[in-house]
């Protein structure tokens, strides 16, 4: 890694350390902001579970805390070396730490053999669109939880492409165990695992096995900690069957709010399944191109998933960045440049009109969310698309180049 | 032209569309099967008939010996006018249907401690201990339940009518199944202690002891003070006893001997000694023609009175006075005018008095002593009296139950029959399992603790039976679920699956047109 990369994660360690010194209540500012976290990533629940505990009551009978368990341990872990507040030196310094870990993986993934005959940004571009995201940054600042199972995600993608296979299954069961939406990416990633040893029904069952067990591990931590697995359905039950209804920048909220109780448990299952049921498609056909097919998939759960944040929206544009040679076959990169970034503006100020000042209704918010999922599926299909035109021009005779008109 | 698929290509776009509809197809439709499908929990509609034929048919709680409902209402002092008894009817039945450890065997109107002579008057639910100590409406050992009215400074005609009717609605319109509510006919009435249907509603005395008292009270002038008065003769005293058991027979008081511990009456003849306004009583054996008399008595006309099986309720003597006032000479003797008292009782004046008219004052009021409470059947029938004992009001009170658990339950089953897209949940049937395991706890209860009313245990098991029928009909997830019309699911499911059935339906035709091609 050279000396520009550094140089670019000392200064968005200064930055975010700097942003928690000169304002110290700039997380619980964003904190409160739906659009940064919601409560599967929130860091206030986080700390309510935590509390619970610690002083021997389940932290999933109160309907408060519905993260992974292992976050508990964590916290607790980092709870000897201080306070464990939002704003403690400890807590600050290990949220820019894993952002930086982050970046750093981008960075090896950039490098990696699966992207090496690509056309692909500097490291320092490529870790700066990750660590100077506005969106990125307000998250981390927020302490969203959603930092950490992106991490993980990000994680398994680059030993993936380093062929360290079993330790990218780790940290995938890891993504997974916090953010079950990372499922998803088992099919692409197992193209990942195979790609120098071949997708053999050996190999796939190995990881499979290997994948279910890690899983198994992860889930009798909480069911140690807890006494029971009733706590997968105050985490991967609450997540799945949707059962808070506050706002955020998805789109089922607003359906469920309105919807009669006779269709919520179809409308549940459909919107679940909206998700699924592109992930065998899109890895059949970017079976060629498996990290794509991974961002692909990032970027179809960022819009389809329960509780989006715009921190899935940052890490997509950042596994985006990876993939500089599409950059010159897409054609709406303005256009959803353009739609994302007055969502983005335009998202909190409804919302504060909604709540706060009354003035608004929950339409305002949910139009902006709507613009937000165009603008998003802009993206992806113009990325799939270029993808798919890559691969169609790799194959026909390189020198010619395929003009659309 | 566009180029042709090459081979490897077309493998993959099967695959693609293929892994579409192996999702749709494996998960996709059992799915959607599964969250559209109307879960019905059989409810058991025979059960719930077979309930309220039970109900129809008397609840199995047939007694010989029915002693009939018992009541105990007195009029202490009659001081009243007419108020609403709305108050009195909710704070009694919130007494019944709340109250399980108290036994009320009487109840007494008595004068009001406050409000005197307030134009609205006030009523009170107090309840009163044997000693007579009114309790602020906590019920602990009563054994009366009084309501306090206000004072009056007048009394008035038929004022314990008054009083009478609103117990009447207090007791008989709200608590007690009598021919005037709907029981689906005018001619029939349930008997609040066995449950069984009838036109005849039997009643019960009050008092345990009564007297009459017959008074013939003639007043004298200070300037007859001087005239001899001749002794009262004993032919005259015997005629005025004579005639004083003449009443009593024709009243046909003498049944009363079986439920009441003791009737006693007297004939007193008294003398009113009016002095320059002295009022100084004096007992003075006079000359006054019995055959005037006699001729007097003879004309009252007494109004038959229908006697009530009854059970003995009260250790109170009660007593009822006819008197019979002739003013001194030199006043009009001509008035025609009868009082009732405010102690109770008929005070005739004058020489020529309406006779019939106070005598059958004097027998309402000896009606209403042994039995206050009266109603009029619709069918014309003479009136009936009933007075409900405290453990008559549990049981009333369970069968209202036991009827609105009944009739809940049988609007469920109408509901879940008639509409048979309704979704039953399981917990439907539970409450209602629920409901009826309480019924027949209910009735078990009433059928074997007839005289039983320490824990009005039946009271509580139809309570919860009315309860749970409820819950069962007001269930949200049944309610709410009740009927989504079918081009409603239509409206629904196709801009919800539409969008997605079509891309995959064109795929999956281009594939298998491809695969026919193939084919030789």
């Amino acid at each position: 890694m050279d000396l520009k990369t550094w140089a670019v994660f000392a200064a968005a360690a200064v930055l975010k350390l700097s942003l928690n010194f000169l304002f110290p209540s700039l997380h619980s500012i964003l904190g409160q902001h739906v659009e940064v976290m919601t409560s599967m990533t929130s860091f206030k629940q986080l700390k309510e579970g935590l509390h619970l505990y610690e002083i021997g009551i389940s932290p999933y009978d109160g309907g408060v805390y519905h993260q992974a368990p292992i976050f508990l341990l964590l916290f607790k872990f980092l709870g000897k070396f201080g306070s464990t507040a939002p704003n403690s030196p400890i807590i600050n310094v290990f949220y820019v730490f894993a952002d930086i870990i982050t970046a750093y993986f981008l960075c090896a993934i950039s490098k990696s053999p699966s992207l090496a005959k690509t056309n692909q940004l500097a490291e320092w571009v490529i870790a700066s669109i990750y660590l100077f995201n506005p969106l990125v940054v307000a998250t981390n600042i927020a302490r969203s939880t959603a930092v950490l199972s992106n991490a993980a995600m990000i994680g398994s993608i680059a030993y993936a492409c380093y062929n360290r296979n079993i330790l990218s299954v780790m940290f995938l069961a890891l993504a997974s165990h916090t953010n079950i939406y990372t499922v998803y990416l088992f099919p692409p990633f197992l193209l990942l695992w195979t790609s120098t040893t071949g997708a053999s029904m050996a190999s796939v069952t190995k990881y499979l096995i290997f994948y279910i067990a890690m899983s198994a591990g992860l889930t009798s931590i909480g069911y140690f900690m807890t006494g029971s697995l009733q706590y997968l359905s105050a985490t991967y039950g609450f997540l799945l069957f949707f059962n808070d209804l506050a706002p955020n920048m998805g789109l089922w909220w607003y359906f469920f709010m309105e919807m009669f109780d006779f269709f919520r448990p179809l409308f549940t299952y459909i919107f679940q399944l909206y998700s699924l049921i592109y992930v065998l498609p899109i890895t059949f056909r970017l079976h060629n191109y498996p990290l794509m097919a991974i961002t692909c998939i990032v970027g179809i759960t960022t819009i389809s998933k329960s509780y989006p944040e715009v921190e899935d929206l940052g890490v997509y544009i950042s596994l985006l960045s990876l993939f500089k040679f599409i950059f010159p076959n897409v054609r709406y990169a303005l256009l959803a440049a353009l739609v994302i970034l007055h969502s983005l503006v335009l998202a909190p100020n409804f919302y504060h009109l909604w709540i706060y000042l009354g003035s608004g209704n929950a339409n305002f918010f949910y139009a902006i969310t709507l613009v937000y999922t165009i603008g998003m599926t802009i993206i992806i299909t113009d990325t799939l698309r270029a993808t798919l035109l890559i691969e169609f021009q790799g194959k026909e005779d390189p020198s010619k180049t395929v003009i659309q008109i | 032209m566009l180029p042709s698929e090459s081979a490897e290509a077309i493998v993959l776009r099967r695959k693609v569309v293929l892994s579409f509809w192996a999702v749709f197809v494996i998960l996709g439709l059992p799915l959607w099967f599964h969250t559209t499908t109307i879960h019905r929990t059989p409810v058991p509609l025979s059960a719930i008939e077979t309930l309220d034929n039970e109900l129809k048919n008397g609840l199995g709680l047939s007694r010989d010996d029915d002693p009939g409902l018992h009541i105990a209402v007195g009029v202490k002092k009659n001081c009243l006018y007419g108020a609403t008894t709305r108050e009195i009817s909710e704070e009694l039945q919130r007494l019944v249907r709340t109250e399980g450890t108290s036994s009320v065997f009487s109840l007494e109107l008595v004068e009001a401690q406050e409000c005197s002579g307030c134009s609205m008057p006030k009523y009170t639910l107090n309840c009163i201990t044997s000693d007579r100590t009114p309790l602020p409406k906590t019920i602990s050992e009563a054994v009366e339940i009084s309501v306090y009215i206000p004072s009056n400074n007048g009394s008035k005609d038929g004022s314990k009518e008054i009083i009478a009717n609103g117990l009447y609605d207090a007791f008989v319109g709200d608590f007690l199944f009598f021919n005037k509510h709907d029981l689906g006919s005018n001619d029939r009435a349930i008997s609040p202690t066995t449950g069984i249907v009838s036109t005849m509603y039997r009643g019960a005395t009050y008092a345990d002891a009564i007297h009459l008292s017959f008074t013939l009270l003639i007043a004298l002038d200070s300037s007859e003070s001087e005239r001899p008065i001749e002794a009262l003769s004993p032919e005259f005293q015997t005629e005025w006893r004579a005639h004083a058991e003449k009443i009593w027979n024709t009243l046909k008081l003498g049944e009363l001997n079986r439920y009441v511990s003791s009737i006693t009456f007297d004939t007193d003849v008294g003398f009113q000694y009016m002095t320059d306004g002295n009022d100084e009583w004096a007992r003075v054996e006079q000359d006054v023609s019995p055959d005037k008399l006699s001729s007097l008595l003879d004309t009252w006309d007494l109004q038959p009175i229908t006697l009530l099986t009854t059970s003995s309720t009260s250790s109170a003597v009660k007593v009822l006075q006819f008197v019979y006032f002739l003013p001194p000479y030199s006043t009009n003797r001509k008035s025609r005018s009868f009082t009732v008292a405010n102690w109770g009782g008929v005070v005739m004046a004058g020489d020529s008095p309406d006779l019939p008219a106070a005598m059958r004052t004097f027998g309402r009021q000896i009606d209403k002593l042994l039995s206050p409470v009266s109603f009029s059947l619709a069918n014309g029938s003479k009136s009936r009296k009933v007075l409900p004992h405290r453990h008559e009001f549990a049981r009333i009170a369970t069968i209202m139950n036991l009827r609105g658990a009944i009739e809940t339950l049988s609007a469920l089953s109408r509901l879940v029959t008639s509409l048979p897209e309704m979704a039953v949940p399981s917990r439907v049937r539970d409450l209602v399992d629920s409901a009826i395991t309480e019924w027949h706890s209910a009735v078990a209860n009433l059928r074997s603790d007839f005289d039983q009313v320490a824990e009005n245990r039946g009271l509580r098991h139809a309570t919860a039976a009315a309860q749970f029928a409820r819950q069962a009909v007001f269930d949200k997830d049944m309610m709410l679920n009740m009927f989504v019309p079918f081009e409603h699911k239509i409206a629904v499911y196709l801009p919800l699956l539409g969008p997605v059935i079509v891309p995959l339906v064109a795929g999956l035709r281009r594939v298998i047109v491809e695969s026919r091609k193939k084919e030789p």
